[in-house]
């Protein structure tokens, strides 16, 4: 869906004379790799540790810096196994932080979507390393897992292009360099 | 199924329309994104999916409009060359604006998007920016300075409930929000923080700060880690210059993980004033900043919508070109198509009426016209109509009538013949209709002797002539011979007629034969009369003179008289048996009709003969299953006493004397008939008179009136049948009766009749 919205967006983009996307536009196109991941049962609550490296790319560095905020979300989703029918989804949890810079102090401000807690940092990629690792992230209770074998969890972070101002959203859906995402990682409840 | 959905939606307006208006009220929506971004801002892209989808799909209707008008085109439709001339002059009229606005709009919304960020302002607002920083900077060196002062004074070799002791003390001098001392791996020693802030901190301080002091530098600078108060973070090192003896086992550090610093972290709040000031600064450069970097964006995303909204004007105008052009040429191909229609003869052509324009006009024009042709056509179909039913009429009424009727054009072509001409000349005229009538004199000898009296009267080009002759007997018409009364007239050479001739022939044989019959009747009955009176008295003179003489004269002269009377008296008879069969031929009784069944009225007959012992003997051979005959029983039997008596006559003198009887069921030319024939074994009839054989007095036996055959022949024709003489083949003559079935019995047999 993505790739035909950015194949029909592109096309719009050449016919109003703006170009497809340059060479240079590939040069940096970061990286989001979650890394390791972990469930635990801690006082009848699964929790997720979940360790991811992100990097991004030179066009949302460039946003970054610009005053744009990041919207970065890590997003679990829980699943059923079925026999002879496909997996019902039983439960899905998103964790977002925000990174952005704070001119006056030139410092970077992680905000936890969730809960409000804000932490500084100097470095962007001290931020994005806070972000991406993500403790004790409560995602379900153990009284809907009543059989472990049966049920397996997956996530993955990704940055949240819909959160960004409406004006960048075209190109973030054209250019690749904006689609930073980790791919599914799965884990079991055993 | 798919192609004709898109073209009947590529041919109605409404769904067009609506679609244009879906398509413009979410392009307004895409215009109008920066006054709504929280609102709206969500649906951004997939409006801007739906109305590049939208424009595709009114991009392919054009193609098929397009590809449509091309295949007209080269079909060489009607109209097809208008409407490609009306299309194009449309696109080019729509597009020749749409172009010159949407080169302007770019330039208006480079220039306008540009002209929001001054120079001035933004170098304003850095400047705003780097003072704010400068002097919050300064604010953070003097709490530096005091904090490094309070470093210096705090012993770290202390206990941990004594140093938060001295924490606790050391911030409420120095009127700081919080003061902790951490180990060099981000431990947290001991802190104490003002009772009314909220915990908002952690345990630890920020990784890449702590490796930013490691270096021996302390730092100070604002911490923006919560928003609604800002304070200053200075964070200090300290040497470790001792044994540390606060680390307690749970705290988890080895010996060998005895700190080599220490940190020591003070939080002071920023004064009111300052901090509103900066936050504002803060507030406003951050806004700028992400304005400045959506500048090019922007320009985009707002090209981009004015794009869209360029190519759904152009492709509406496209499309709407198509849309006029059709409607406009419309009445132009009903026009083509009734026209088309009209040279092929379809004058109820009516075109659907189409307004009051001069289109309009031309189409009621064209309405008129076929109301017109077709009035005109349908009387002319009239006249036509009329003219063929009285030429059937016509022809019925010849082909009813007995006369014969020829039509010959000016070049001696048959041009018509009535059924009576060809039953009278006994062969068929259609095959031989548009031949000339000297080329198959010789394909009938009836038509050769017809042709014969008639040619050369046309060659003549006579006016009007009669003549009257005879034509050769037909078979099956008992070998009589025909006479004919023919009258010509030529035709008036006229355009209508184109000349030619009439010849109209009468077979008027029985005619002259009833006037023959009717004489030779009254001869009959005068002779009859004339001769039967004196007969008589010549009798009875002849007996009395035989009476009163024989036994008085002498022997000799009294044989004499013997003889002579005797003579008289015989000769009177057969004189009186003349005389009634005159009579019997002049005067038939009316004939009682009844059922006869033919084969047990011949066995009946032959029966009477077949005891003879002078050597006659009957064969029969009759067909079983013979319907009913409607006929005068006595006079039928009379037929076959004379036909059988003629028959053994003719055999007189040849020993066995043998008669054949047969009878047939057969399909005359009158409809289906019994045939039954009496054969001879004699010498057969001569041929001369053959044709006058069943006349009265004709004979071919030394003895006899000449009145039997002739009998026959009238009680046949009163049965309405026919009769007919010929010689057989193997020898012998035959004579064959054709008695005509009633109507109603043709098909029901006597056997099937009685059950």
């Amino acid at each position: 869906m993505h790739r035909l919205a950015s194949a029909i967006v592109g096309l719009l983009l050449v016919a109003a004379g703006m170009g497809p996307l340059s060479a240079d536009a590939r040069a940096d196109e970061g990286r989001f790799d979650l890394r390791a991941i972990d469930a635990r049962l801690v006082d009848d609550v699964y929790r997720l540790d979940a360790v991811g490296r992100l990097e991004l790319s030179q066009r949302a560095r460039e946003a970054l810096e610009g005053g744009v905020a990041l919207t970065i979300a890590l997003e679990v989703e829980i699943f059923r196994r079925r026999a002879w029918w496909l997996n019902s989804e039983v439960a899905t949890v998103t964790q977002r932080h925000r990174i952005e810079l704070h001119e006056l102090s030139r410092q970077y401000i992680v905000t936890h979507l969730g809960t409000g807690e804000r932490r500084s940092f100097f470095r962007v990629q001290s931020a994005l390393d806070h972000v991406g690792r993500s403790l004790d992230f409560p995602v379900i209770d153990a009284v809907i897992i009543d059989d472990p074998a049966r049920y397996y969890g997956r996530a993955r972070m990704r940055l949240e292009r819909e959160a960004l101002p409406w004006a960048l959203r075209p190109a973030a859906i054209l250019y690749a360099d904006w689609r930073l995402q980790t791919e599914w990682v799965t884990w079991s409840f055993e | 199924m798919v192609i004709r959905v898109m073209q009947r939606l590529a041919n109605s307006a409404w769904p067009m329309v609506g679609l244009f208006a879906l398509l413009l009220l979410s392009l307004y929506l895409l215009a109008n994104f920066a006054g709504n971004i929280e609102r709206f801002g969500q649906f951004y892209v997939p409006l801007l999916l739906l109305n590049a989808l939208g424009i595709g799909f009114i991009t392919v209707l054009i193609g098929t409009n397009t590809w449509n008008l091309v295949r007209q085109f080269r079909e060489r439709a009607a109209g097809a060359r208008l409407t490609a001339r009306l299309v194009a002059m449309f696109v080019v009229l729509a597009l020749v604006p749409v172009t010159i606005v949407y080169s302007f709009s770019l330039q208006f919304i480079r220039s306008g998007i540009d002209s929001w960020f001054d120079v001035e302002v933004e170098r304003a607002l850095d400047d705003a920016l780097e003072l704010s920083m400068a002097s919050l900077d300064l604010h953070a060196e003097g709490l530096r300075r005091s904090t490094e002062r309070l470093a210096a004074r705090l012993d770290t070799t202390r206990s941990r409930a004594d140093l938060r002791e001295d924490l606790h003390d050391m911030r409420v001098d120095i009127d700081a929000s919080r003061l902790a001392l951490y180990s060099d791996h981000n431990w947290m020693v001991a802190s104490s923080q003002r009772g009314d802030r909220g915990g908002l901190l952690d345990d630890r301080l920020p990784g890449d700060l702590v490796e930013r002091v490691r270096s021996g530098d302390s730092f100070a600078g604002l911490d923006p880690e919560r928003g609604d108060q800002m304070q200053v973070r200075v964070v200090v090192p300290l040497a470790n210059e001792g044994v540390v003896t606060f680390i307690s086992p749970e705290d988890q550090v080895a010996d060998e993980a005895q700190p080599e610093w220490f940190l020591l972290e003070a939080l002071y709040p920023v004064p009111g004033e300052i901090h509103a000031l900066a936050s504002r600064v803060q507030s406003a450069v951050g806004t700028h900043r992400e304005l400045v970097f959506l500048r090019e964006p922007l320009k985009t995303s707002y090209i981009l919508t004015l794009s869209l909204v360029l190519l759904l004007s152009v492709l509406t105008a496209v499309w709407a070109a198509f849309f006029s052009a059709r409607r406009l040429m419309l009445p132009i191909h009903s026009l083509a198509d009734g026209t088309r229609a009209v040279a092929e003869g379809n004058y109820a052509t009516r075109l659907p009426a189409s307004g009051r324009d001069e289109l309009g006009f031309v189409v009621r024009s064209f309405n008129e016209m076929t109301r017109r042709l077709r009035h005109a056509s349908d009387q002319a179909r009239e006249s036509r109509l009329q003219a063929e039913s009285q030429r059937a009429y016509l022809e019925a009424v010849l082909e009813r009538i007995s006369t014969g009727v020829l039509t010959i054009d000016a070049e001696g072509m048959l041009y018509t013949a009535n059924s009576a001409a060809a039953r009278i000349l006994g062969l068929d005229l259609a095959p031989r209709t548009g031949r000339r009538l000297a080329d198959f004199a010789s394909d009938h000898p009836a038509l050769s002797q017809f042709l014969n009296v008639v040619l050369p009267h046309i060659e003549q080009e006579a006016g009007e002539w009669r003549e009257e002759f005879e034509l050769p007997g037909r078979a099956g018409a008992a070998g009589e011979r025909q006479i004919i009364v023919c009258r010509g007239a030529r035709l008036p050479d006229r355009e209508d007629l184109a000349g030619g001739w009439v010849i109209v022939f009468d077979d008027v044989s029985a005619m002259v034969k009833a006037q023959r019959e009717a004489a030779w009747a009254e001869v009959a009955r005068r002779l009859a009369h004339e001769i039967k009176n004196p007969l008589t008295p010549i009798q009875l003179s002849a007996e009395r003179l035989r009476h009163k003489l024989l036994e008085q004269l002498p022997q000799a002269e009294a044989e004499m008289l013997d003889r002579s009377t005797w003579t008289i008296i015989q000769q009177v008879d057969a004189m009186k048996g003349m005389v009634r069969a005159f009579a019997d031929y002049a005067a038939s009784p009316a004939a009682d009709m009844a059922r006869v069944d033919i084969n047990e009225l011949v066995t009946e007959v032959a029966d009477m003969y077949s005891g003879h012992a002078d050597g006659c003997r009957i064969e029969l051979d009759l067909e079983p299953g013979l319907p009913w005959l409607l006929a005068d029983r006595s006079r039928l039997r009379q037929v076959l006493h004379n036909l059988i008596k003629n028959a053994l006559e003719a055999q007189r003198g040849h020993g066995e004397r043998l008669v054949g009887l047969s009878t047939r069921r057969r399909d005359g030319a009158e409809g289906p008939a019994v045939e039954l024939a009496v054969r001879d074994h004699g010498p057969g009839i001569p041929t001369e008179l053959l044709d006058r054989l069943f006349e009265p007095y004709t004979t071919g036996k030394l003895r006899g009136s000449g009145l039997g055959l002739a009998i026959v022949k009238k009680i046949v024709e009163e049965h309405r049948g026919g009769v007919q003489a010929v010689n057989h083949v193997d020898g012998g003559a035959m004579i064959i009766i054709e008695l005509p079935l009633p109507r109603a019995d043709r098909e029901a047999a006597p056997a099937e009749v009685a059950q």
